[in-house]
């Protein structure tokens, strides 16, 4: 069932279609399940995705089909143009669902069932399809019909309020993160249908919320409101054992996350820097300190400013580059705080061979691409397929795959079908 | 909806070595989607999140509620690994099993015998999760660190934060919370591909590569256009207003996102301003991203009088996304994760009743099976004799002879 354009049968979906109408709320879905070796279509309207339009763009051309936001979500994916408001669409919509495994969607809730294209239409012609519904609050609820946007589900979800300083507004992380946590945990659901699918053959609508997917990241700030009526704030400092930290160093050409740890066995995770300040004849009193014998109740808020001012001193004489290199050597417990320029250069990425070159002959270069999460034996590289283009496929998959004519493709094109 | 089915992963069988937060979490979905789940622990050195706040009543190995929200559905095995017996003990329990889990430090599994060359010659079936910060392999697969900082070595921190400030994250181990999904989906993945192949499989996941999947737009800005990535507050390209506005009490924030000409209007009709949308400085999407500074005076000095939770409510239902800086107790309290049934209550021997949270996806038919955490060492017995099937004599000896104290 899966095309031979992209089989590639050491990988544990390459038995699988994937319908893939989302917008960028969901595009990581696919592409998740498209990096396990899924045949991966994705559905777009006619002129393509709205998400399209999302910056950065390759050399700064805001064009449709150079978005380097919907490049790095839609790899590993074919692409076909569709308008699901024509009857012929919904017709050829059904008849992609009957050969599909998976169907992904980010309209809003309803909006399916509007089309004539709900669950319990395309599961009468596919009993087995497992359908992904991905909103910003869920299908039914007092919010079902709120519109999302990442800075707002980053908010409702409370990952905003744990982040930024106390004198300014909470903050999002600069790169957009509802849409991954939410992409990555609809995965995850649909890999559980889908085991559940192959034991009793039946499909299942998932109903899948970014509000949740962000709560779901928090750790357990949850439990700190519960147990102990507590509400956790943003703040500069991270808060450790009851103290706080400033987390983060300026070194010369940027910074490096570390913090002081105290307490029998952390304690020791501070003799790598300690050293290695002894060695550098650093005049500090970390290196005189056991802070094995240190306890989270015998020391004062001052006295951890004045260790992480000697951390400061001290880190401020290096690049982060120096700085991780020593470390490294000393087992100390600090990283520096990567731009992607570091990234790129790190030995440990490198020896892993964690980033690719994908050919886009369409502009005549290459370009290189975080890999996929896992590498698997027998794969050339993990990025199999370039994001498509508009309409990419069209012909292989309208004409070649579901036997439509050439003539008929024409029609359709000139309706605005696709 | 039909009735009720059979939890997807009923039947799968995990010896589960993982402890603190990126291991157990994934182990987590498993348990509560039905495999069972058979967790080995020490009683020298606990799991790090049996013993971290916060506590429901007295603090002790059996009252963390964050391990209370780690663990539920899984049994609790005891070993004190130190002794021969109880390696041989795990030995079996990884012949037992499908899929064997652990997130330590790389090397550690090797010094119990239980490293993936050795576990496939105890079960060459087996499913080998190993989640750890940088990978198994590479120059720097073993260097110790925390959740927090691999946060700022992946990149988070150097897109966060304010441009005149320094790089700021999230107060949270992400990594932690990232790298369960990606775990999950590999396990389940693989179970699948062994009923194929036969064959087992070795999975490492580096939460650093796992980290980078969620930062690629800003790799790809460097890797195409040379641009290394910068800290904008919460500026975005595609909306304005778009911020964080405070509201009424005690560091109270509702954000608001304004994507198009009839979102402004929206806007402005609520705020009970609808002078402002004919306001020449602000009509466009290019002019209100220029004043976007004033635009959030204006907006403050309507959201600074009102309830968060009524701003939302009040902006979304006008059109306008927006969402309340939603804290721990907002979260209890909200409508919408109350309609979903969120927070799933327990009931546990020692703590009472306590939430655990529920996935951020309903699957149609299937209500995942969450039952309390195990105290340590509960389900020794179960484990030896049911799973194991020990016999009587030989579970009485290994008990006194201390192995799983």
């Amino acid at each position: 069932m899966s095309s031979s354009s992209t089989s590639a049968p050491f990988l544990p979906l390459s038995l699988y279609r994937v319908l893939d109408l989302s917008d960028e709320t969901g595009a990581l879905c696919g592409r998740l399940l498209g990096d396990l070796g899924a045949d991966v279509i994705k559905v777009e309207p006619p002129g393509g995705d709205l998400s399209r339009n999302r910056a950065p763009f390759y050399h700064d051309d805001a064009h449709a089909e150079k978005s380097l936001t919907w490049w790095a979500f839609n790899c590993n994916k074919r692409g076909i143009t569709l308008d699901l408001a024509t009857a012929d669409g919904k017709g050829i919509l059904k008849r992609l669902v009957a050969s599909a495994h998976f169907l992904i969607e980010t309209f809003a809730p309803g909006h399916m069932q509007k089309l004539g294209l709900g669950f319990d239409v395309l599961r009468e012609i596919n009993p087995g399809l497992v359908m992904i519904s991905i909103t910003p609050f869920g299908q039914s609820g007092p919010y079902s019909g709120y519109k999302g946007d990442d800075i707002v589900t980053m908010a409702a979800g409370g990952m905003m309020n744990l982040c930024g300083t106390e004198d300014r507004p909470p903050l999002r992380i600069g790169i957009p993160q509802s849409h991954t946590f939410v992409g990555a945990q609809a995965a995850v659901g649909a890999m559980l249908a889908h085991a559940g699918r192959l034991a009793s053959g039946e499909g299942s609508h998932l109903d899948v919320s970014a509000q949740e997917a962000v709560a779901n990241m928090l750790t357990n700030t949850q439990q700190h409101w519960f147990a102990e009526n507590q509400v956790e704030h943003r703040g500069a400092k991270h808060l450790y054992g009851g103290r706080m930290t400033r987390g983060v160093f300026p070194a010369k050409d940027g910074y490096i996350a570390s913090h002081i740890f105290w307490g029998p066995g952390p304690g020791n995770r501070m003799r790598g820097l300690a050293q290695w300040m002894q060695d550098k004849g650093f005049e500090t009193t970390i290196k005189n300190t056991d802070f094995n014998k240190v306890t989270g109740g015998s020391i004062s808020q001052e006295q951890v400013d004045a260790w992480e001012d000697e951390m400061s001193d001290f880190f401020s004489r290096f690049t982060k580059d120096e700085t991780y290199r020593e470390a490294l050597k000393r087992r100390a417990f600090l990283f520096p705080v990567s731009s992607p320029k570091d990234l790129l250069s790190n030995d440990q990425l490198k020896s892993r061979g964690f980033f690719e070159k994908v050919e886009h002959p369409e502009l005549k270069t290459s370009v290189t691409y975080p890999g996929a999460f896992l590498r698997y034996p027998g794969a050339p590289q993990s990025i199999r397929l370039r994001p498509p283009l508009i309409g990419e496929h069209n012909g292989v998959i309208y004409v070649n795959e579901l036997g439509y004519s050439r003539d008929e493709l024409v029609s359709l094109a000139e309706a605005g079908v696709v | 909806m039909s009735g009720v089915k059979r939890l997807p992963l009923a039947g799968v069988k995990v010896a589960d070595f993982c402890w603190a937060i990126a291991g157990p979490t994934t182990t987590k979905y498993l348990a509560i989607y039905g495999a069972q789940v058979v967790k080995i622990e020490t009683h020298s050195r606990p799991d790090s999140t049996r013993i971290s706040p916060p506590f429901a009543g007295k603090p002790g190995r059996n009252s963390s509620l964050h391990f209370g929200i780690l663990a539920p559905s899984k049994l609790s095995v005891s070993l004190n690994l130190k002794d021969p017996r109880a390696q041989e003990i795990a030995k079996r329990l990884v012949a037992w099993a499908d899929v064997v889990t652990e997130n330590f430090s790389a090397g550690q599994m090797g010094e119990w015998g239980l490293d993936y060359e050795n576990v496939r010659k105890l079960n060459p079936k087996a499913i080998m999760l190993s989640s750890s910060q940088q990978g198994q392999t590479g120059p720097h697969a073993g260097h110790p660190g925390l959740g927090g900082m691999l946060q700022a070595l992946t990149g988070f921190n150097h897109f966060t934060g304010w441009p005149d400030r320094e790089p700021l994250g999230p107060a949270l181990p992400l990594p932690d919370m990232i790298a369960p999904w990606f775990s999950i989906i590999a396990i389940v993945a693989a179970l699948e591909q062994r009923t194929r192949t036969g064959q087992g499989q070795y999975i490492d996941l580096s939460q650093l590569e796992a980290g980078l999947q969620f930062l690629a737009p800003g790799i790809l800005d460097y890797t195409v256009n040379g641009r290394d990535g910068e800290r904008r507050g919460n500026h975005a390209d595609h909306a304005a207003p778009h911020n964080a506005y405070r509201c009424q009490g005690d560091d109270r924030w509702c954000a608001i996102s304004v994507r198009s000409d009839p979102e402004w209007q929206a806007l402005c009709e609520a705020m009970g301003r609808s002078e402002l949308a004919k306001d020449a400085r602000f009509d466009t999407m290019l002019k209100r991203m220029q004043h976007s500074t004033a635009l959030d005076a204006i907006i403050t000095e309507w959201t600074k009088q009102r309830d968060a939770r009524q701003v939302m409510e009040m902006l979304q239902a006008a059109g306008v996304p927006a969402g309340l800086v939603a804290t721990g107790r907002d979260l209890h309290e909200d409508p919408q994760l109350r309609h979903r049934k969120h927070f799933i209550t327990v009931d546990h021997a020692r703590m009472g009743q306590y939430p655990i949270d529920a996935a951020a996806f309903r699957i149609s038919g299937i209500e995942p099976d969450v039952r309390p955490a195990p105290l340590l060492g509960e389900h020794n017995e179960f484990v030896l004799r049911e799973l194991l099937k020990m016999s009587e004599g030989e579970y009485q000896e290994l008990m006194n002879a201390g192995v799983c104290s």
